[in-house]
């Protein structure tokens, strides 16, 4: 009796029951199925026995009989599809650097072998179980908690050709599915993602796909330009060429190299030619100012020598003249001689005279040069001369206009003295002046009771008087007021402009340290000028 | 048309040097007069000037300005209208030291300040500039009054000292037919021969063109004068802490030794600059003028940190009545903790702490104190503590 091969009534479902016309008969049924595929025979809902590329048989007469005796059961087979089958399903997601990428996963999916009876959990209510109804079920779990956060992690730009983000992608969503069916039979072989071009991918494309372009036009302009160069310069060669193609047919192999030659050099020197001609042109310019320099210095030279030969006509006619003179001068004297105006004798005296005379005129003149030289050299000398000279009688005559004043002075003193007392006539001896001496023979007569302590008080008080030098009236009675104490201070400071200022103890002279800060002080300062502290009242 | 009244006051101070004190002066290494003893306290430009500080610190000789009222033409203008008055500013300085206008303010009124724009700011001396101050619209009769402060500087090198004028001018308004009569008197200083005119120049302001009748009137403006308050309103001289550093202040010196600083007097100096450095002083030989060290905790020079002291290493200086310091080392000085360089000036405070080596500033410091008397520093005591 043949067997009758079950099969799946899709290719689209991966496990389906088979309806009970299959096997529900008078006689027994006998089933076989594919080795890719399992039946399962469920008998009130238990699994008696699981058939893989097997045969099997169901139903029939006995079996009826025999469920007459101990009663009816419930017999399904479920035929589910051992084979791996493949999903595909597209995901987005956002990377680290927020763009939108689009990826299509690839699911290699196998329903466990080991545990086939599990898969019955997964079928629908109608009693079969498709690959898009896997899909559905499986893709909420996947798409947040593990495509995305995978995702997430690497830039746009770094996302293809990751090996280790898909194996890690893949790993996860294993572990998710094992998680979520591992005990409903599904077993996960592979998952691979194919990524879509994103954004970044495209911009990175587009200025790919410019560079290249761009590249492309460099380079087509540089072929443009080296093509219009090896025009012009295949140009000028064939111009340059022309004019020796005439001459080919008769050349010379050396020849022929050498025109080849010259014809490379002026092809050479047509690209240099600008650069040669600053070149020339600087070298003209340098040449053009050595050459003006030559000329200047040669017409130079020239206007010396024309000046010397100047010169030296100049000369050549002064000694023609002085020959003309002295021929003259022969002449004369032979006319005289003639006229027998002068001997032999007078006209050698003459001659003699007049040569001496001619050498004492170019003595003098030397004479003259050296003097104004000296005179030059020795004005200063001449000039302190003349003062010493002046300074010397101007001397003399105070010197004798002393004398006599003093004389004068003298005599007048003696008249005057007829009339003077003893005392005047003392202090006036003694070179005070008038004034002077009064307030001293007052003072004296004051202070003295006899004529003759009168005379030695007064005495007293002139040598004092000569030694202060006083010589006003006031400058005396200061002096008394003062009691002679500080003589010289007291009687040079009262005495601004007194006119002893050849004295060697002139007061500007004098100093005076500051006790508090030691600042030497001018002794006319009242206060120091190195702090400010009062010296004197 | 003009009469010309006699005016006393003077653009300067009349507490100016005594006659004595400049005869003293001469001698370049005097530092008081040796006829009354006070301090001879010199111009900074005393190089040039050879001129002597009043009690406000302005000298006599670089400072004399005068404002006069240009007269050259007769001013007219209409009700309503504001009057231009044209001066003139006049540098009397007899040794051609010239003047920089820094500002000219004009107030109305006790209203606001309002600066004039000046095209220049240099009056060589014996040179005349001209400037011109706005009065607003006159209408009605009376007096009004325009107020002038005028900034005026002087430079000598690197130093500089303004000093406020001040002036006023007075306008008179009769109320004549229908028109309003303005006249000007404007009477000004002349510092130089110590005399002062007043000009009168009248100005006629109109109702309308045709019923215009020219008057006569007396212009007068005040004499230019010190104006020490706007110094300090308008922050020309002075701290902000309301209290100025005169030149005349007294310095006095704290751990140094007798020798290291100068007497206790004001600033003496023929530049008005104190020297601080290594070098000598002048009591000792030498040119400076404080001597500073770093001693060891033995007392001993610690020779190694002291030739790192410049021998001129900052100068003290009072400016627009400031204590400043201005740095000369290459080396900078640390004043109240900011770094000093080489030819900048800071201005000290009470209380300012100078480190002259500012890699060891333990080793080394000088303290400024003052000593305040009605807002004047009469003494700046410098202190120096290791």
């Amino acid at each position: 009796m043949a067997s009758k091969t079950l099969s799946l009534s899709h290719p689209e479902l991966l496990a389906e029951y088979v309806p009970e016309s299959e096997f529900k008969a008078f006689f027994e049924k006998r089933l076989a199925t594919p080795p890719d595929h399992m039946a399962m025979l469920i008998r009130n809902g238990e699994i008696v026995d699981t058939y893989k590329g097997a045969h099997f048989s169901v139903g029939g007469i006995v079996k009826r009989l025999k469920s007459l005796v101990v009663g009816s059961s419930h017999i399904s087979i479920l035929l589910a599809d051992l084979k791996p089958f493949s999903l595909q399903s597209n995901f987005s997601a956002i990377t680290k650097d927020n763009v939108e990428i689009r990826a299509t996963a690839t699911f290699e999916l196998q329903v466990n072998p080991d545990k086939p009876a599990n898969v019955m959990g997964l079928v629908n209510t109608s009693g079969y179980l498709t690959h898009d109804e896997v899909l559905k079920r499986f893709k909420p779990h996947l798409t947040d908690r593990v495509i995305e956060a995978a995702v997430r992690r690497v830039d746009a730009g770094s996302l293809r050709g990751e090996r280790g983000l898909q194996d890690h992608i893949q790993a996860e969503i294993m572990r998710e599915i094992q998680r979520v069916a591992g005990d409903l039979g599904l077993i996960v072989r592979a998952v691979s993602l194919e990524w879509a071009l994103n954004a970044t991918e495209k911009a990175a494309l587009e200025k790919a796909t410019l560079d290249r372009e761009q590249i492309r036009l460099d380079n087509e302009l540089e072929y443009l330009r080296r093509k219009f160069e090896r025009g012009t310069e295949s140009t000028k060669f064939k111009i340059a060429a022309d004019f020796e193609v005439a001459k080919f047919g008769a050349l010379t192999d050396n020849e022929f190299e050498k025109l080849i030659f010259d014809q490379e050099v002026q092809f050479t020197d047509a690209r240099q030619d600008v650069e040669r001609r600053r070149e020339l042109e600087a070298i003209e310019h340098q040449l053009q100012v050595m050459r003006e320099q030559r000329i200047g210095r040669f017409e130079n030279k020239i206007a010396e020598l024309d000046h010397a030969v100047d010169m030296a006509k100049r000369k050549q006619q002064i000694s023609k003249l002085h020959q003309d003179l002295d021929r003259l001068q022969q002449i004369h004297l032979a006319e005289m001689k003639k006229l027998k105006a002068f001997t032999d004798l007078e006209i050698r005296k003459r001659s003699e005279f007049l040569e001496l005379e001619l050498t004492q005129r170019t003595q003098q003149q030397q004479l003259a040069h050296l003097k104004a030289i000296r005179a030059l050299e020795n004005a200063d000398d001449d000039a302190d001369e003349k003062r010493r000279n002046t300074r010397k009688q101007v001397d003399a005559k105070i010197e004798a206009d002393r004398v006599r004043a003093e004389t004068e002075a003298r005599v007048a003193q003696l008249k005057a003295g007829a009339n003077m007392t003893p005392e005047q006539i003392l202090a006036i001896n003694a070179g005070l002046s008038a004034d002077v001496a009064n307030v001293l023979v007052e003072q004296a007569r004051a202070n003295a009771n006899g004529s003759e302590q009168v005379m030695s008080v007064m005495r007293e008080m002139v040598a004092q008087a000569s030694d202060a030098r006083v010589d006003s009236e006031r400058q005396a009675r200061e002096m008394f007021r003062m009691g002679m104490e500080g003589t010289v201070g007291v009687a040079q400071g009262a005495g601004p402009g007194s006119g002893n200022s050849n004295s060697p103890t002139s007061a500007e002279q004098q100093t005076v340290e500051c006790h508090q800060c030691g600042r030497e002080n001018n002794i006319t300062n009242r206060c120091c000028i190195g702090c400010g502290k009062q010296l004197r009242t | 048309m003009f009469s010309i009244t006699k005016s006393t006051e003077s653009a300067n101070s009349k507490n100016a040097a005594k006659p004595c004190c400049y005869r003293a002066s001469c001698h370049a290494d005097a530092g008081f007069c040796s006829d009354c003893g006070d301090p001879l306290v010199r111009c900074a430009a005393f190089d040039e000037c050879g001129g002597l500080l009043d009690d406000d610190g302005c000298c006599s000789v670089c400072f004399s300005p005068e404002l006069v009222l240009a007269t050259q033409q007769f001013r007219q203008a209409r009700v309503g209208d504001s009057v231009q008055i044209p001066l003139k500013l006049l540098n009397h300085s007899a040794v051609g030291r010239p003047v920089f206008v820094r500002g000219v303010w004009t107030r109305e009124s006790g209203g606001p300040w309002i600066e004039a724009e000046l095209a220049w700011q240099r009056v060589e001396a014996g040179q005349a500039r001209e400037l011109v101050v706005s009065a607003e619209s006159i209408a009605k009769s009376g007096n009004h009054v325009v107020d002038i402060v005028i900034a005026i500087e002087s430079r000598w090198q690197w130093r500089t000292e303004t000093f406020a004028f001040s002036s006023s001018i007075r306008i008179d308004i009769a109320d004549k037919k229908g028109d309003v009569i303005v006249n000007q008197n404007i009477s000004t200083s002349a510092a130089g021969n110590q005399t002062g005119v007043t000009i009168s120049s009248p100005v006629k302001i109109y109702n309308d063109d045709n019923s215009a009748s020219q008057t006569d009137g007396v212009v007068e403006i005040q004499p230019l004068v010190r104006a020490t308050v706007y110094d300090q309103v308008f922050g020309f001289r002075g701290t902000s802490n309301d209290f100025r550093v005169k030149r005349n202040a007294v310095f006095s010196w704290s751990g140094f030794s007798k020798t290291q600083t100068p007497a206790a007097s004001a600033i003496v100096t023929h530049d008005g600059l104190l020297r601080f450095g290594r070098s000598r002083t002048k009591r000792q030989g030498g040119e400076g003028d404080v001597r500073i060290l770093v001693n060891r905790n033995d007392g001993e020079v610690d020779v190694e940190l002291s030739q790192a002291i410049s021998r001129e290493h900052f100068y003290l200086f009072i400016q627009n009545n400031r204590l400043q310091l201005r740095v000369v080392s290459p080396h900078g000085v640390t004043v109240d903790g900011k770094t000093i360089e080489s030819g900048q000036v800071c201005s000290l405070k009470n209380g300012s702490k100078i480190h002259p080596l500012p890699s060891h500033p333990s080793r080394l410091e000088l303290t400024t104190s003052f000593e305040i008397e009605h807002g004047n520093v009469v003494k700046v005591v410098v202190s120096k503590t290791q």
